[in-house]
């Protein structure tokens, strides 16, 4: 018997979410010497999600950068010597703007507005807690200080994420192709999603044993459990919960 | 410091763990009486700067650079940039000279604790974020580039905390009588000394190794003249043969990943560092991600 963690089990415990709930998963593997596993679709999602963010990011900083720089030739200023004042928040203003029609333009999906309006969100606040008490401030700086500070959360995520992941062993499984199909048919909303939920029926056919996957995306893997274990053999469950779905059917 | 010198530098401590103990007896006569003189050194496997010669030979072989560069070149500027900033840093120059010429009478320890703490010092990653900050803002490479930089300084701070943590430990295992009147013990508690900070290099060499390589490539890519590459004023993708670039920077990253979880369990403290995410950046990046993997 053993547990498959899910990416947002992964992601939740490096952004230290649903504390509480991780934990006494934790003590229950412990007390009850339950094997841990993580698939390698969950460690490339993981990764690749954590990467793609901060990309996206960058890339936005990287545009205002640029749309700062043609404002400076505009106004004849140096882009070294653009200082930035109050009332400039409406370019920024003026910036996302245009973004966010762009993306609705080119038929992008919610997931890109959302980012965008994180991102807006941090700038803005970042901006006013900079100039606070001050007349100005250089654009060159406002935008090194945002950016270094990007590099350190994203790099301390990172090292977090390595080290929650050395908590568990990671496990090479390619997915067997008729689970994988059947996973697909149950239309598991995200492409990852059933990847992850048939490596870990690929590992409890091979191995005989029973699996359950641990998840806390309740909208497309734990509410459909029952489906879901008709149709590959693996039962979902919230860390919550998963020790009694091991310890009571055994 | 410029990257290249903290780079070399930060390799040599390998130059002092290819020392070996060597003792030799002289007798002389005085005052009618015999003598006899005993002499234990530490004999150096070469100088500091050919090592540093060697080190760089062996990361720009690596690397598939422009053809209008010459590796040779590439090598002889690099080290001669190197070997200048050196002679500059007198704190600096005095500890690899003192390196070089104590050829291990026992107290070369001592210089090497200097040569770790001055590291150490240099070894700033808040400083370094700041400059890779600058760097991201100067070129077109993604963000992720950066992030990984960081995680490199990271591991740069781990690995000399870890040196230091050693040679202090063991250092005084070599002063004791004992050690000090009987040669094998003495060569046995410095072979373990050795041993010790070997495996830890062994770690560390890797991604140092492919660190500066990835680098360097960068910047030749980037430079029209050899000059160039020492200065660097923007960084572009476009510049690179790209399967090279991914091949260094792939190799940058599973070395970056095997040497996290060797010092990770070393010094913990320093990759479990706790993130406030009230603040506007680190907030941003919680939502996004968490939204997009169904917990929000």
């Amino acid at each position: 018997m053993c547990f498959f963690l899910d990416t947002s089990v992964i992601l939740a415990q490096v952004f230290e979410e649903f504390k509480a709930r991780i934990q006494k998963f934790q003590r229950d593997v412990e007390k009850h010497s339950l094997k841990c596993f993580v698939s390698s679709s969950v460690v490339k999602e993981s990764e690749d999600k954590l990467d793609e963010v901060i990309n996206f990011v960058g890339k936005t900083l990287s545009e205002l950068i640029v749309f700062f720089q043609a404002r400076s030739l505009s106004t004849r200023v140096p882009f070294d010597k653009l200082e930035l004042k109050r009332d400039d928040v409406l370019v920024f203003e003026r910036f996302f703007m245009d973004k966010f029609r762009q993306i609705t333009a080119a038929g992008r999906k919610d997931g890109f507005v959302r980012r965008l309006r994180e991102v807006e969100v941090a700038v803005i606040q970042s901006f006013e807690e900079k100039i606070a008490g001050k007349e100005s401030i250089p654009l060159g700086v406002l935008m090194q200080e945002i950016v270094a500070e990007v590099i350190q959360v994203s790099d301390v995520l990172k090292s977090k994420y390595r080290h929650v992941m050395s908590n568990h062993e990671c496990i090479d499984i390619t997915p067997d192709s008729d689970l994988l199909k059947e996973a697909r048919d149950l239309g598991l909303a995200s492409p990852g999603d059933a990847d992850h939920v048939a490596s870990a029926a690929t590992y409890a056919r091979r191995e005989g044993i029973k699996v359950i996957f641990v998840s806390f995306d309740y909208k497309d893997i734990v509410s459909r459990s029952h489906e879901i274990e008709r149709k590959l053999g693996v039962r979902c469950s919230d860390p919550l919960y998963a020790v009694y779905h091991c310890i009571l059917d055994s | 410091m410029p990257f290249m010198t903290m780079g070399s530098i930060s390799g040599v401590p390998r130059f002092t763990v290819l020392l070996e103990p060597r003792e030799t007896q002289e007798t002389f006569k005085k005052w009618g009486l015999r003598w006899r003189l005993i002499k234990r050194e530490l004999k150096p496997a070469e100088n500091i700067k050919d090592y540093l010669n060697v080190q760089l030979r062996a990361i720009v072989q690596r690397i598939r650079l422009p053809e209008r560069f010459s590796p040779e070149e590439i090598i002889r500027r690099i080290h001669e940039h190197v070997w200048e900033y050196i002679q500059k840093d007198e704190q600096l120059r005095k500890l690899l000279r003192e390196l070089e010429k104590k050829k291990g009478r026992g107290d070369v320890i001592k210089t090497l604790i200097s040569l770790f703490e001055l590291i150490d010092q240099w070894c700033d990653p808040q400083k370094f974020v700041k400059a890779d900050a600058v760097a991201f803002i100067k070129s077109d490479l993604d963000l992720t580039f950066f992030v990984e930089n960081a995680r490199f300084h990271r591991i740069m701070k781990a690995y000399t905390r870890t040196c230091l943590m050693i040679v202090r430990r063991k250092a005084p295992w070599l002063r004791t009588g004992r050690a000090r009147t009987v040669f094998k013990l003495f060569t046995k508690r410095f072979g373990k000394l050795k041993n010790e900070l070997s495996r830890v290099l062994d770690q560390f060499e890797p991604v140092l190794f492919s660190w500066m390589a990835l680098h360097i490539y960068l910047r030749a890519c980037n430079a029209s003249t050899y000059e160039d590459i020492l200065r660097p004023k923007f960084i572009s993708l476009k510049n690179v043969e790209y399967s090279e670039y991914q091949r260094l920077l792939s190799e940058f990253i599973t070395s970056l990943d095997n040497a996290t979880l060797f010092f990770m369990k070393k010094c913990p403290e320093l990759f479990t560092i706790s993130i406030n995410f009230e603040r506007p950046i680190a907030r941003m990046m919680k939502n996004i991600v968490l939204s997009e993997v169904a917990l929000l």
